[in-house]
């Protein structure tokens, strides 16, 4: 490298003794219409160093723009014409307009005959661009100071606002991806004015050799403009030449006129193909499997960034790969390196640079620009974070239900808070030992549920609700749960009201920006007669309709307001997938309405379709099989049936009355109702939101009065209300009913503003929000002073520890409880599969009905009936009360029941193997391996005797398994990963084992492991797109 | 003029109208949904509709299985003590259907069965069958099935023998596992016989203690009973000199029945015979529901607890309580046993009521004859209140005449009571008020009947059965047991 003393930058450079100057030759290439033309031309004109010659090609075969004046028409002859008379050497030369820029200047080039005997440099200028006066004598000026300077290329400024950058140097890695550094309008603070060396600068603006254009071929026309120019840069480093940027000369650019950045597909596309042209042959293969990679991945990230589009285009980077056009290239361009390929490294940009670009890109996208700060909202009093929270209308909503729910829960005592951590029992809630694994395989395996259990698997409710649990068994620093599960249930049931009330706040802000009247709202929604009931009844259905039913809620209101977005429409989708699951009723409800709005609102029909059709899709999986076996079931839900008992009255119902524990009075409810219809004559419209909260508000009340109408079945025995109807819960369709009431309150107050008001208007005005806010008082006074009763207790598991212990351990026993009453004695197996913790309607278990004589003849001492003991694992038998003594007298007296202590009111014996077995097991194991000798355990690792263990298998061993018979159609029992089949006939599942070590698998497959998996990956996608990240403008504008 | 003022008036209520209608409309639309609701009928069967297969809500657990137990002949099967034979009767009945709560479907059977043998069958219901009391051993009433529900057989014998004389009805019962039998007594002669049954399939072990007017007496004393079989123990082996025994037996490893007989054989004069039924569970309210008064009776009470028991003593005849001047107040010591004279009354059946302060069993004694020559002995123990159906079998013994004796106390029940003559049912209702029973002549029934109706009393009944009138009478007093008609472990479902 070769310096040269410093020249004043105006003036011409003076030739070195005994060199001769070089001689600039300008290259102007037009659009194909004269526009721009005369502008380029007179900034070269202004060159502080003129070119020696100006070369205009005309690519506008011939047509003409507007002139200024607007009556006449200008050509490029006419624009010449004018430049000449002021002294600048310009010639033209027509240029077919389809022939490639690139390939044109090549030939222009290449054509023109040097002036002079000093080098010849070409100075490319497309129309778009307007050098600055001195641009040109620095990047002469840069050229003459290192004779391996062969490109040499200027600062892009942006045309309009010379402040800020536009391009500067093209960027790449060796493997050809692109960096848009710097950005498009990032301010010029002199921060890239120490770059020097380049891999290669755009064609626009920059001062080339022409020799060195000529040998290297000009630029290959494949690659297109960017990866075009790329390539020549590249090819001029190989050959030994430098290519330099000079920030210090500027020129300022177009949009597009200066191209470095990947900014299309095709050019992303033509970069990969310069990097794979340019490497050395023996590197193609793993260059391009690397391409491969990082395209992938970077594809995902995008992805996982919200960039589809992005993420589309890395992914058609791999297209680039295509080996023909690369090697095509490469052959037109063939040249000897003079440049060894890792002294070029100085000029790639690092990896590090890409990982940081990423970094960058994920920050942008994780954290939401800011908005813009003006003075306005300049806080002249500011007060500590604290006093923000305390006084932030939200916290206080939220903070208020959570202290009526308290107060309305006076009766539950602390037992329910100490005791949560096993779940409650009461109302619907019936309390279970389990997990989320329980539930995980309750929702997936092909043989599932409680007792004896069957091959009906569970709703999606249970995976669902599996995600929490798991999350709370894996936090740190919080005690193991009895019940995890339950726990989970719980803490729903517990805090529903102030949940509900957040929820609502958050999702009001669609209907109404005064904080504090979504504030009132809120805490009208979450304490209203409905919510109530449905917490005090353990209702788990309705408690997270109280959370989900806001969002949906919300959703609904911007599509019928036009204001939705992609995100909202994906996060309501997600709520009305997670409430349908719970409460499939609403999430009808939810497709319905969307659907409705589909119809008659234009312009979001497809926002609409898809909040309609996203849930179905995600759903109709479930709702179809589980309709086939009993479309009630659908309707009741989880925790959403009446069974038995007397409904409200209809205008009972229509004040907002569910009935049931924890209703308060009517009269306190009723004020919610009148104020949410007064509410409705907001707006001089005949049609608007008013008009449609209005049409439902007679809808939903009419399905509230249907529901105890509609019959779902029938109580069973040995519960209370026993051969009463069950029926749909009436607060289930009183919830929607309530929100709805909610928003035509919050929308009609909303347009009540008594600060705009003076006189008997201001009085009025503010006595409509007093009204509002008594009724919202109203309500909650009821609830506090009612109360949710004491229905609900902390669950308690019968078992002794013993029996836990062994239900959850290697032998996964089972226990038997018996309730006798007066139609029989209920009875029901506990095993580790419990994982029902919400009862829905009767199911009819054929496993559990079919060992019922069993269960009498164990009951009544009969010889034979030990055998339902090892038939079913059980290790346990419990009988609620004392009310038949026979009974106990007669247990007592039966071989292999051991009386035990007593336990919450239960009767307990043990129940051992008897004959042989007693001596080999000290309980009825759920695997036994049976020989004629002997019985020994088979460890059950998971849940219906799924496991998966080793075994030595003595000759002529049986694998005897204690589920019913019609469990092992269903299973798949492997040893040695050879399939078992059953043994015919035998009265517990059985199946030969080989002799020997054998490595011994059940399982039980999901028979619909596909559906599974689709609503698995859809609700993930769901929940993803749910989220609110990203750089959206109107996150930064509307907030 | 006056329009224009008007039309504008008009004009600014016009922006409001849509939301007034708004509201009137839904108030309305709502007013009328909840009048249509409230008066219209009908309802969808959505279960029925999908054709959902709903599990049948079980009914009523009927019985399905009942084992009772009479004890045959008591005076048999102690070694070294010689055998008596007796001459009686044992029958068993079926209720009427209508006794059940909800009709019994499939197959039943019911039997009297003297081990292996089967005695009587009965079949259907109402239906009676009788045989002749075995020789030896028990007897044993056993009912699966349909027949199972509202099934009772009582046992009866009559002896006029210079050595042996008394009417001796005793009722068939199932096990229990806590049981104290009062009778006995002190005098030259005077012989009790506990005879322990056990009706299960499994060997029980009783412990038996007997108590005394100072607590326990004598050592207690454990024996094993087979299944299906029966021991006999001679009480006096026990407690020699005790004259007011009352006998403790705890079933361990089931349940057991026990019978206590007591015959009295003073020098050549027959003095009488009974054999006692266990008495109701120790409580602190006693009633004994039939007593036969009038010539000597005793009441004797036992105190099972470890505290001194105060009890008063209340009479109850047809006009309801009966006055008097006697002393109506026993003293009985922890763990012991007191006797009472009972006043003297008009001749005839009376209920007798025991309250005490803590829980206490009670039975009575009456004497029939004269001080010196034959007579007999009837034993009425306290019963257990009829919860739901009680009733007995009444043997076919010639020249019995038999009284149900019903009482109410603690207020006014009614009951429908059942008598089954010749395999008719004949039912009437008998309204009891509290403390004032009322009798039901049993002249050639098979069968009785009571079916406890509505009322907050406590309904009580018991048998008189005699022979013969005046000092020559023969008398036999049984307490009306309930009798299990339904079963909460009878059937076993699944729980939803």
């Amino acid at each position: 490298m070769t310096l040269a003393p410093p020249r004043p930058a105006d003036a011409a450079p003076v030739p070195a003794g005994g060199v001769a100057a070089p001689t600039v030759t300008a290259f102007v290439v037009t659009h194909r219409d004269p526009s721009g033309l005369a502008a380029l031309l007179a900034a070269v004109r202004a060159q502080t160093q003129r070119p020696d010659a100006v070369v205009v090609l005309d690519r506008t075969g011939g047509s003409a723009v507007p002139a200024a004046d607007g009556e006449d028409t200008v050509t490029v002859a006419d624009v010449l014409e004018d430049v000449r008379a002021h002294d600048l050497p310009v010639t033209a030369l027509a240029v077919p307009p389809r022939v490639p820029v690139r390939r044109a200047l090549h030939r222009a080039v290449a054509e023109l005959e040097p002036v002079g005997g000093g080098p010849a440099l070409a100075w490319f200028l497309p129309v778009g661009t307007q050098p600055e006066p001195d641009a040109l004598v620095r990047l002469v000026d840069a050229w003459r100071r290192s004779p391996s300077t062969g490109i040499v290329g200027p600062k892009h400024v942006d045309l309009d606002n010379p402040t800020r950058l536009r391009a500067l140097s093209i960027r790449t890695t060796r493997g050809g991806r692109l960096l848009a550094r710097p950005g498009a309008g990032e301010p010029d603070q002199g921060q890239y004015d120490a770059v020097t060396d380049v891999l290669a600068v755009p064609l626009a603006g920059s001062l080339l050799e022409r020799d060195l254009l000529l040998r290297l071929r000009g630029w290959e026309s494949s690659f297109g403009d960017v990866g075009a120019d790329l390539d020549l840069g590249w090819r001029a480093q190989l050959s030994g030449r430098r290519v330099v940027v000079v920030p210090r000369s500027r020129v300022r650019s177009g949009p597009g006129a200066a191209v470095t950045s990947a900014t299309t597909s095709a050019r992303r596309r033509a970069a990969r193909r310069v990097a794979l042209a340019r490497a050395p042959w023996w590197s193609g293969p793993f260059l391009a499997l690397w391409i491969a990679v990082t395209s992938v991945v970077a594809a995902v990230g995008l992805l996982l960034l919200k960039r589809p589009r992005s993420a589309w285009a890395e992914l058609t980077a791999l297209t680039s790969l295509d080996p023909v056009r690369g090697w095509r290239a490469r052959w037109r361009t063939r040249h000897r390196a003079a440049v060894r390929r890792r002294d070029l490294g100085s000029v790639f940009e690092p990896r590090r640079a890409v990982l940081t670009s990423w970094g960058d890109a994920v920050h942008h996208a994780l954290v939401p620009p800011q908005a813009p700060i003006g003075d306005a909202t300049a806080d002249l009093n500011p007060r500590s974070w604290v006093v923000k929270v305390v006084r932030h209308p939200g916290v206080l909503a939220v903070v208020s239900a959570l202290g009526v729910a308290a107060v309305a829960g006076r009766d539950l005592g602390l037992g329910v808070l100490t005791g949560l951590g096993s779940g409650l029992t009461g109302g619907e809630l019936v309390g279970a030992r389990t997990d989320a694994a329980g539930l995980w395989h309750g929702w997936r395996d092909g043989w599932t549920g409680p007792g004896l259990g069957g091959p009906e698997q569970s709703g999606p409710w249970s995976a669902l609700l599996a995600a929490p649990t798991w999350v709370l068994e894996h936090l740190p620093l919080v005690p193991s749960a009895g019940s995890p599960a339950g726990l989970v249930v719980g803490l729903l049931v517990v805090l529903a009201m102030p949940l509900g009330a957040l929820s609502a706040y958050l999702a009001l802000r669609v209907v109404s920006r005064r904080r504090w009247l979504r504030a009132l709202a809120a805490f009208g929604w979450a304490v209203s007669g409905p919510a109530a009931a449905a917490v005090a009844q353990g209702r788990l259905g309705a408690v997270l309709a109280l959370v989900l039913l806001p969002a949906v809620a919300a959703g609904l209101w911007l599509l019928a307001t036009g204001r939705s977005t992609a995100t909202s429409v994906f996060a309501s989708a997600l709520a009305l997938v997670v409430l349908g699951a719970f409460a499939p009723v609403l999430g009808a409800l939810g497709v319905v309405l969307a659907l409705g709005l589909a119809l008659v609102r234009r312009g979001g029909r497809v926002h609409a379709l898809l909040l309609a059709g996203v849930p179905v899709a995600v759903l109709l999986p479930w709702v179809l099989r589980a309709g086939a076996t009993s479309w009630p079931s659908l309707v009741a839900g989880v925790g959403l049936a009446d069974w038995g008992g007397s409904a409200p009255q209809p205008w009972r119902v229509a004040l907002l009355d569910a009935g049931g524990a924890g209703t308060p009075l009517v009269w306190t409810t009723a004020p919610l109702a009148a104020a949410g219809v007064l509410a409705l004559a907001r707006g001089w419209s005949w049609r608007g939101a008013s008009a449609a909260l209005g049409a439902l508000v007679p809808l939903l009340l009419a399905l509230a009065l249907a529901a105890p109408r509609l019959r779902l079945g029938t109580v069973p025995a040995g519960v209370a209300n026993a051969g009463e109807p069950v029926t749909p819960w009436v607060g289930t369709l009183l919830l929607p009913l309530v929100l709805v009431l909610v928003l035509a309150l919050v929308h009609g107050l909303d347009a009540v503003r008594p600060g705009s008001l003076t006189g008997r208007a201001r009085l009025g005005a503010r006595g409509l929000l007093v009204t509002g806010v008594a009724a919202v008082l109203a309500g909650a006074a009821g609830v506090a002073a009612q109360g949710i009763g004491g229905l609900l207790e902390p669950w308690h598991d019968p078992r002794p520890a013993v029996a836990v212990d062994q239900a959850e351990g290697a032998f996964a026993t089972r226990s038997l409880f018996v309730v006798p009453g007066e139609r029989g004695a209920g009875y029901r197996f506990v095993g580790r599969e419990d994982s029902v913790l919400v009862r829905s309607l009767p199911e009819t278990r054929e496993a559990d009905a079919a060992v019922a004589s069993d269960v009498t003849g164990l009951l009544a001492a009969v010889p034979g009936s030990e055998d339902l003991v090892a038939a079913t694992a059980a290790d346990l038998l419990a009988i609620r009360g004392e009310q038949v003594p026979e009974v106990v007298r007669r247990l007592d007296a039966t071989d292999g029941l051991q009386r035990i202590s007593p336990r919450g009111g239960w009767q307990t014996w043990r129940l051992s193997p008897t004959d042989s077995d007693s001596e080999a097991l000290v309980a009825s194991p759920r695997l036994r391996l049976v020989t004629a000798d002997e019985t020994s355990l088979v460890v059950a690792t998971g849940a219906h005797g799924a496991t998966d263990t080793r075994v030595d298998a003595p000759r002529g061993a049986r694998l005897v398994v204690a589920e019913p018979r019609a469990w092992a159609e269903h299973a798949v029992v492997t040893a040695d990963g050879r399939a078992l089949r059953p043994v015919a006939d035998a009265q517990s599942p059985t199946y030969d084992l080989p002799t020997g070590s054998v490595h011994l698998t059940v399982e039980l497959p999901d028979p619909d492991l596909w559906w599974h998996r689709w609503q698995l990956f859809a609700v993930a996608v769901l929940a993803f797109l749910a989220v609110p990240f990203g750089r959206r403008e109107t996150r930064v504008v509307g907030r | 003029m006056s329009r224009l003022p008007r039309l504008a008036a008009l004009g600014r209520v016009r922006p409001a109208l849509p939301g007034a209608t708004r509201v009137l409309a839904v108030a309305g639309v709502s007013a009328a949904l909840v009048w249509g609701a409230g008066s219209a009928a009908g309802s969808l069967d959505l279960a029925a509709v999908s054709g959902v297969t709903e599990a049948p809500v079980a009914p009523e657990s009927l019985a399905t299985s009942i084992d009772a137990m009479c004890p045959g002949d008591e005076l048999s099967g102690i070694d070294g003590v010689e055998d008596t034979a007796v001459t009686g009767r044992v029958a068993a009945a079926t209720g009427p259907q209508d006794l059940l709560p909800v009709p019994a479907s499939g197959s039943g059977s019911a039997a009297v069965q003297d081990g292996s043998t089967t005695l009587a069958q009965l079949a259907g219901r109402p239906d009676a069958a009788g045989a002749d009391l075995p020789g030896s051993g028990p007897v044993a009433l056993r009912a699966v099935g349909t027949l199972a529900p509202a099934v009772v057989a009582a046992q009866e014998w009559l002896s006029t023998s210079a050595d042996l004389r008394g009417l001796v009805t005793t009722p068939c019962r199932t096990a229990g596992s806590d049981l104290w039998l009062l009778g006995g007594g002190s005098g030259a002669g005077r012989q009790e016989r506990l005879v322990l049954l056990n009706p299960g399939g499994n060997p029980v072990t009783a412990d038996i203690t007997v108590h005394g007017a100072q607590g326990q007496v004598g050592t207690p004393r454990t024996e094993t009973v087979p299944p299906g079989g029966r021991v006999a123990v001679l009480l006096d082996a026990m407690a020699p000199d005790e004259a007011a025994p009352a006998v403790h037996v705890v079933a361990d490893g089931g349940g057991l029945h026990a019978t206590l007989t007591d015959t009295w054989l003073d020098g050549s004069t027959a003095r009488g015979a009974e054999t006692v039924v266990p008495a109701a569970d120790p409580g602190t309210v006693q009633v004994v529901p039939a007593a036969v008064l009038g010539g000597g009776a005793t009441l004797r009470v036992a105190a099972p607890g470890a505290d001194e028991a105060v009890t008063s003593v209340t009479l109850l005849g047809r006009t309801g309580e009966v006055t008097t001047s006697a002393d109506t107040v026993l003293t009985v010591p922890a763990d012991g046993v007191g006797e009472l004279t009972l006043p003297s009354v008009p001749a005839g059946t009376y209920t007798v009521l025991v309250r005490s302060d803590v829980p206490v069993v009670a039975g009575v004694v009456t004497r029939v004859g004269a001080d010196s020559g034959p007579g007999d002995l009837g034993w009425a123990v306290s019963a257990a209140a009829v919860e739901e159906v009680a009733g007995t079998a009444l043997p076919g013994t010639p020249g019995v005449t038999r009284t149900l004796h019903l009482v109410s106390t603690g207020g006014a029940v009614t009951a429908e009571v059942t008598v089954v003559v010749d395999g008719e049912p004949r039912t009437r209702t008998v309204s009891l008020l509290a403390g004032r029973p009322a009798d039901v002549d049993l002249a050639g029934a098979g069968a009785v009947w009571v079916e406890r109706g509505s009322g907050s009393g406590d309904l009580r009944g018991g048998v008189v059965s005699t022979v013969g009138e005046g000092a020559q009478a023969l008398l036999s007093e049984v307490p009306l047991d309930p009798v299990e008609v339904s079963s909460p472990v009878s059937r076993a479902f699944p729980l939803p």
